[in-house]
């Protein structure tokens, strides 16, 4: 039998690893801390001055990005294995402007954890602890040997 | 038409030609290498080009979904400044994406229409599409209307 599937032993590196991928790095991914156990994530976000809107906030997609990295992230390590979450369906609330170049505490975490289907939700809160934006999503589980890269 | 009485049109060639030109592109328009490519007022639609850099790709090398969201949010914001004859912007209030398809980095499309103008609210719609048209992702979102303030 091979050993049972050490969560933190396989995420830790690659959550506090210097190479963070493309997207990730893009909203300034620092982790906080993340439960495989109870399924979720919290991280400090950094939106960068390209992420401008004409209001010069941030603009909702790229708060949409970092709150997809928490809660995918959530939904990735809650699963037996290597694995990701890709969306189906997002949907956030804008609740207040969003600055740039501010550490912003985001949050991401499973609500269900079906066999077909994960459902999650998160926040984005500023320093001083303002409520800025919540979303929910419905993803898959997925197996990360599953994934064709070509 | 809108339903506001805004001031008279320019033709779709010339709105068209304003965006292209405009010199004020906030930071994000460039981000994400968009483009207005199609003006169709009568319609209340315009159609927006981008080419999404390799370096808003996930792990498996698709674009992640933010990022798609973030093409549409930047179609369907810019879909009520042009309905409204550049006298309104729209924050957006909530934002709703379903993730059809991967979408790879490179050249895509979005589509986007308003379903209504009013006073206090605002419903958008967009799709997108990758390069060989496929739909991708369809958004729905609501906003809500302000006066248009030039950044300075």
């Amino acid at each position: 039998m091979t050993a049972p599937f050490d969560a933190r032993a396989y995420w830790d590196p690659i959550l506090k690893g210097a190479q963070l991928p493309g997207a990730t790095a893009f909203v300034g991914f620092e982790l906080i801390d993340y439960s495989p156990e109870d399924g979720w994530c919290e991280a400090w976000f950094t939106l960068p001055i390209e992420a401008t809107n004409p209001g010069g906030h941030a603009q909702g997609g790229f708060i949409t990005a970092a709150l997809d990295e928490a809660m995918s992230l959530a939904g990735s390590i809650v699963q037996d294995g290597p694995a990701m979450s890709p969306t189906l369906q997002m949907t956030t609330s804008f609740i207040r402007p969003v600055p740039i170049g501010q550490r912003l505490r985001g949050r991401g975490c499973v609500v269900r954890r079906g066999r077909a289907a994960i459902f999650t939700e998160g926040w984005l809160k500023s320093a001083d602890d303002k409520l800025l934006a919540t979303a929910t999503a419905s993803c898959i589980p997925r197996a990360m040997n599953a994934y064709d890269t070509k | 038409m809108s339903e506001t009485g805004d001031k008279p049109r320019i033709s779709d060639a010339d709105m068209l030609a304003r965006f292209q030109n405009s010199k004020k592109r906030p930071p994000c328009s460039d981000t994400l290498g968009m483009r207005l490519a199609e003006v169709v007022q009568d319609e209340r639609r315009i159609r927006m080009d981008f080419d999404v850099p390799q370096m808003f790709a996930n792990p498996t090398g698709a674009v992640q979904g933010g990022f798609i969201g973030a093409m549409m949010d930047e179609a369907m914001s810019t879909c009520v400044i042009i309905d409204s004859n550049v006298t309104m912007t729209a924050p957006t209030l909530e934002m709703k994406v379903s993730y059809i398809s991967r979408l790879m980095p490179g050249p895509a499309h979005v589509d986007a229409r308003i379903l209504k103008r009013g006073r206090s609210a605002a419903f958008m719609e967009a799709d997108c599409f990758d390069a060989d048209g496929k739909l991708v992702a369809r958004a729905t979102a609501t906003a809500i209307p302000m006066p248009f303030k030039r950044l300075s």
